[in-house]
Formats: C-alpha cells, structure tokens, sequence
C-alpha cells in the first residue's frame, strides 16, 4: 500500500511579476520502505515536488494524501505534527541550529512533540551513536565538518522516528567519500529500519541508491525506472 | 514546554553575546534612570516626613484659620487663611484627650537699642511669644534652647525677653540691658546660642509658615503679643493629644469643642495629613521625571525591537528549519517572545542594580558634600514593579518581530537568501 499519494499535482507561484508553473500534472505514489530518488534540471520542479510531499507548502490544485490522510484540509498545527512526527528532513545545506550543539539540534524536534528532556537527550545521544558521532555530540555545528554536520541532520530527521526521510540534495555541499558515507546511511535506514526516503538530486550517483528513479522536466513526470 | 523554549532563547542570546548585551544595555540605562530617580523621590519623601514627624510630633494637631470648600466638582478643598484664632487655650484644654495646648505667634516688630554711649540701633527681626506650654510640651517643634548666657523665661515674666545670637551682636546687648520692642520696653534676660540649619528649615517645613527660627529672633511672653502688637490671639495653636489616643478622632472632637463655641473658619491638621500632602506632592515631581527617564527606556525598547528584527531577518533559515521539524506558528512565536523578554528582564536586573546603586551614591554624596541626611528610598514594590515593567518592555518590543516570525511560510524561509 502507498505511504505517499500525488494526484494531478499542480503547483503555480507569483516570482516578481511573473506567474511560475512549477508543476504541471504530478501523479505519484511512494511505496513504504522504498528508495525513491526525484532527478530533473534546475527548474524543473523538483524541490517544490519535495515541499509538498513534506507538507511545507500546498499544491494549486490536486490532492496529497500521506498514509491515506488527505493534508488539504488540515489546519497549520496539523500539518505541523505530520511534520514532525511522519516527516524527517535532511537539507542540501544542512540547516542546523547554530547556537545548539550536535546533540541538540537531534533534540529539536521533540521539543515541539513535547517529549520529556532526559527522553530526548538518551534518544539524540543515541541517535548519534547509531550514525557513528557518539563522541561529537557535544560539539557545535560550526566544529563539524560538512559530512559530520549532514550525518547530525539525519539524526535530526530520524528524532521522531517518522516514516518518512525526505533529502534535498543532501550530497551537494559534500565531498564524494562524505557523500557516499550520507548515502549509505540512508541506505540503511530504508534497508533496515524500512523507513522511506524521497531523495531529490541531480548526481545519478545518487541516484544509484535509489530503488526508484523519477525523473521531472518543466513540472511533469517525463521517465520513471525502477531499478533492482 | 516554555521551559525548553526558555532555554532555546537563552542559548541564542548567549551565542550573540556582544549584539545582546549592547540591546540589554538601551534597556539598562533606561531603567536604570527610572529606578535611581523614583528611588531618590522615595527617599525624599522619606526624610521630609521623617523630619517633620522629628519635629511636630505625631500625636500632634495643628489648629489654624482655613477653610473647607466643598466643591462638588472636586474633592473636598482645604487650605489655611490668614488671621488669628482668639480663643483661651483652655477652651481646647476641655477636650478630655488634649493632653497640651500652646499658641503661637510670630510677628515682625521694630526694635531699638540705645547705647551706653548713646548711639542708637535699630531694626526689623521676627518677634515670638512664647506660651510656657510652647517650651515645656512641644520641645521638638521649638527645638532646644540652648542659652549661651542669662536665662529662659520663666511664667510670670512679662516685659522680659530673650534674643537669638545674632540679634543680640548686632543690638550688642548682655543679658540685663534694655531693648524697646515697637516702643517698649523689655529687659534682656538670656541669649540664646545658635540654632543648627536643619532645625531651622524643618521648622518652616513642617509649619508652612516663614522659617520663624533663625538666629535673629526675640522672644517675649506670649501674654505680651497682644500688647504690643495688637489683637488678641493667635495664627497657630498646637495641641497635643494624650497616648494612645486616635489623633483623627481627637481633632474632631476639637473641632466640635470649637465649633460649640462658635468659634469657626477653623482648620486642624494631623501630621497624618502633612504627610500625606507631602508624599503626594513629592510622588508627583518624582513620577513626572522618572517619566522624563522613561523616554530613555522608551528608547531602548525601540532598540529592542530592531534587535529582534533583525534576528527574525537572519533566522529566516533557521525558523524554516523549525517549522520543518514540527513546530506550530505559537511555538516560534513564544520562543521569540521569551527572547526578548529575556533581554528586558536581564536590562531590568542589571537597571535595577544600577539605579539603586545610584541613589545610594547620591544619598552619600549628599551626606559628604552637604552634610543633609537623605534617606535610602529602596522599596520592594519599587523594585518588584521595575522588573514588571523591563519584563512588558521586552515582551512588547518582541511582540510584532515574534509574529513576523511566526507568520513565516516555511518554504519562503527556505527561499529566503
């Protein structure tokens, strides 16, 4: 059954004058446990894909629904716990709380899913025991170095244990070696926790990890391939 | 919840230490201003009541001419009048619980001194009759005599006088020699030694009349005013009512003895009521320039509010990444109240600190260079209202940068460069 369901997505946004049709007719649907990497041109809609999947922005038109809820109806603090709780995100340029320290930033989210603090501490130590940063926690980000400091993002995305991971470009601030290191944790968390994880990029090295592979051009799906 | 939000804020306060600490300083320095000001008006009000309950007593009433105007528009009006009371004392002595009566007159008289070498002297100086009661019941008020040489009046003296120090140089008497008071004649019996200042100037504040202390006064029996100055009477009666008694209820019973008497146009005031007008009057001045100095807390506050601002501005990221992660609009907007607060409450301590610090300096100041006793004026309603107030001041400056925050579109805050 699909975790995630698109039906005729269409997404249009004022920029200055003009009316951007960022995407035009999106039909999709997200298996659980799946690997799903979203490829495409700059341009071609796929962080606004991305933005409506994690329900950070509303499509035009169309209809999402995540495990069979329909969002459009949903008020902003719903859609803010499906954030938190359902949704990890893990950003292109990382995007950690500055004045936190590692295991801080982990703690972030279940502040807003009122967990209990020594609750969130134990989990953001060991979350970041599990992504090998067992012995950095206690460093700030601006002490990490840019593979280290994505790995603590994915520890942030998996602090309440969601379905799903959503990756914008979590390799494009990376070396290769760093990167490779990112995508094999994803890896792993799909293979062995069967979490979900949309991951949007333009590297087909990234894609590689992926199960599946869209691929967008000017806000429509233009290919589609599974890999084995 | 608001506990980790507390120390959210206080995280990002601490990371941008100099930018904070330069915005708590706006609110420092108004708050500081505030406090030390309210604080000195406190302390004055203090030391005036302190010294007019030193010299007038508590459980005394003064008895005066005056009026009480009704007007329906107003409270009820008071204020003396010019004139003199002519009534025995004995008439106020039948209240049960006046435990004391003296009069009091002050009138300025011609005096004149002829020489041994026949050269005369003369000129104008406060002349007061002094009522035995005066000297023996209502010492604080008259003050001490100290008599430099000769001797008091006594009851039963009449064309007696004793003179203060400087009256007696300048008319170059000894106790023993004659003077003429409006043309008659007194012997010279003491002079008095000189009055400290502060006995002086309380005196005229807590009788709201003329300072009549200086050292340039004479004094005669209280039976001779009239003789010499006409009119029988006197402008100010001072009674004083037994221990234990309700000063409120004795004035009233005075009131109702005189009013019997038909004697009326009658003002009595309490020393609850000097002190009243006088916190009242100092409360005014004291508010109106610590107002002056709330323009600088304004200031501060405005500065704080651009701080916030512009922390809203460069963690447009940051509250994007929040709103990610599961925060609702109320949770960004309590964590950026909670910072500014934060600040104004750290600018009220620090302010508080400041201000209470320099009212004490003043007071010592003044000590050292004026040699003039002003009371501490720190109060815990003072303080616990200052902190309030710097708490509001940051909550409100972080009102509208808190709901910017809140309002943020999390994909425009990732759009945001």
């Amino acid at each position: 059954m699909s975790l995630v369901k698109l039906r005729n997505i269409t997404k249009e946004y004022q920029l200055g004058k003009t009316v951007v049709h960022a995407l035009r007719g999106v039909d999709l649907a997200i298996d659980a446990g799946e690997i799903v990497a979203i490829m495409g041109p700059s341009g071609s809609g796929k962080s606004t894909l991305m933005h409506i999947i994690g329900c950070l922005d509303m499509p035009s038109v169309g209809e999402v629904e995540i495990e069979n809820m329909p969002t459009d109806s949903l008020r902003e603090r719903q859609l803010a716990t499906i954030r938190g709780r359902k949704i990890g995100f893990v950003f292109q340029t990382f995007n950690l709380v500055a004045s936190l320290t590692a295991q801080g930033n982990v703690a972030l989210p279940m502040i807003f899913q009122k967990i209990k603090r020594t609750q969130r501490t134990q989990r953001a130590a060991e979350l970041l025991e599990k992504i090998g940063l067992g012995d950095r926690k206690n460093h700030h980000p601006n002490e990490l170095s840019g593979g280290e400091r994505q790995r603590v993002s994915i520890a942030r995305a998996m602090a309440n244990d969601p379905d799903i991971i959503l990756a914008d470009e979590p390799t494009g601030n990376l070396d290769s070696e760093s990167g490779a290191t990112v995508m094999r944790t994803l890896r792993r968390l799909s293979d062995e926790e069967g979490k979900t994880v949309i991951v949007v990029t333009h590297n087909p090295e990234v894609a590689a990890y992926a199960d599946r592979v869209i691929t967008l051009r000017d806000g429509k799906i233009i290919k589609e391939e599974r890999r084995d | 919840m608001i506990k980790d939000f507390f120390f959210l804020a206080l995280k990002t306060v601490r990371q941008r230490r100099l930018r904070s600490w330069l915005t708590v300083i706006g609110v420092v320095i108004g708050i500081t201003a505030v406090v030390a000001l309210l604080s000195l008006g406190i302390g004055l009000e203090r030391t005036i009541i302190a010294q007019v309950e030193g010299i007038f007593g508590v459980d005394t009433i003064m008895i005066m001419r005056g009026v009480e105007e009704r007007d329906p528009r107003r409270d009820t009006r008071r204020g003396p009048v010019p004139g003199l009371i002519d009534i025995e004392p004995d008439l106020v002595r039948q209240v049960e619980e006046v435990v004391a009566i003296a009069p009091i007159r002050s009138e300025t008289g011609l005096i004149r001194r002829v020489a041994e070498n026949g050269v005369p002297v003369s000129g104008f100086f406060p002349v007061i009759g002094l009522y035995s009661e005066m000297v023996t019941e209502f010492r604080a008020f008259i003050g001490e005599f100290p008599i430099a040489a000769g001797r008091m009046l006594i009851v039963g003296d009449e064309r007696k006088a004793i003179l203060g120090y400087a009256v007696a140089q300048r008319l170059a008497v000894t106790p023993g020699k004659t003077i003429e008071i409006e043309g008659q004649s007194f012997q010279v019996v003491g002079i008095i030694e000189t009055y400290p200042e502060e006995m002086k100037a309380a005196m005229g504040a807590a009788a709201g009349l003329e300072p009549i202390l200086t050292d340039e006064t004479i004094f005669i029996p209280f039976a001779m005013m009239e003789e010499i100055f006409g009119d029988a009477g006197a402008p100010l009666f001072l009674a004083k009512a037994g221990e234990r008694e309700d000063v409120v209820i004795v004035a009233e019973r005075i009131n109702t003895a005189l009013a019997e008497a038909g004697v009326d146009g009658i003002l009595l005031v309490t020393f609850e009521e000097i002190s009243q007008g006088i916190g009242t009057m100092v409360n005014i001045v004291s508010s109106f320039v610590a107002g002056l100095a709330g323009i600088a807390l304004l200031v501060g506050g405005v500065g704080l509010m651009n701080t916030m601002y512009t922390s809203v501005l460069e963690r447009t990221r940051e509250i994007g990444v929040m709103k990610a992660v599961g925060a609702q609009n109320r949770h960004i907007l309590s964590i950026f109240l909670i910072e500014s607060s934060l600040m104004g409450f750290i600018g009220g301590i620090v302010g508080i600190i400041l201000g209470l610090l320099l009212s004490v300096g003043a007071s010592l100041a003044m000590r050292h260079f004026w040699e003039f006793e002003l009371l501490l004026g720190i109060s815990a309603p003072l303080i616990i209202g200052a902190l309030l107030f710097s708490l509001l001041v940051g909550a409100i400056a972080g009102m509208l940068p808190a709901r910017r925050a809140s309002k943020l579109r999390p994909v425009e805050a990732f759009r945001y460069e």
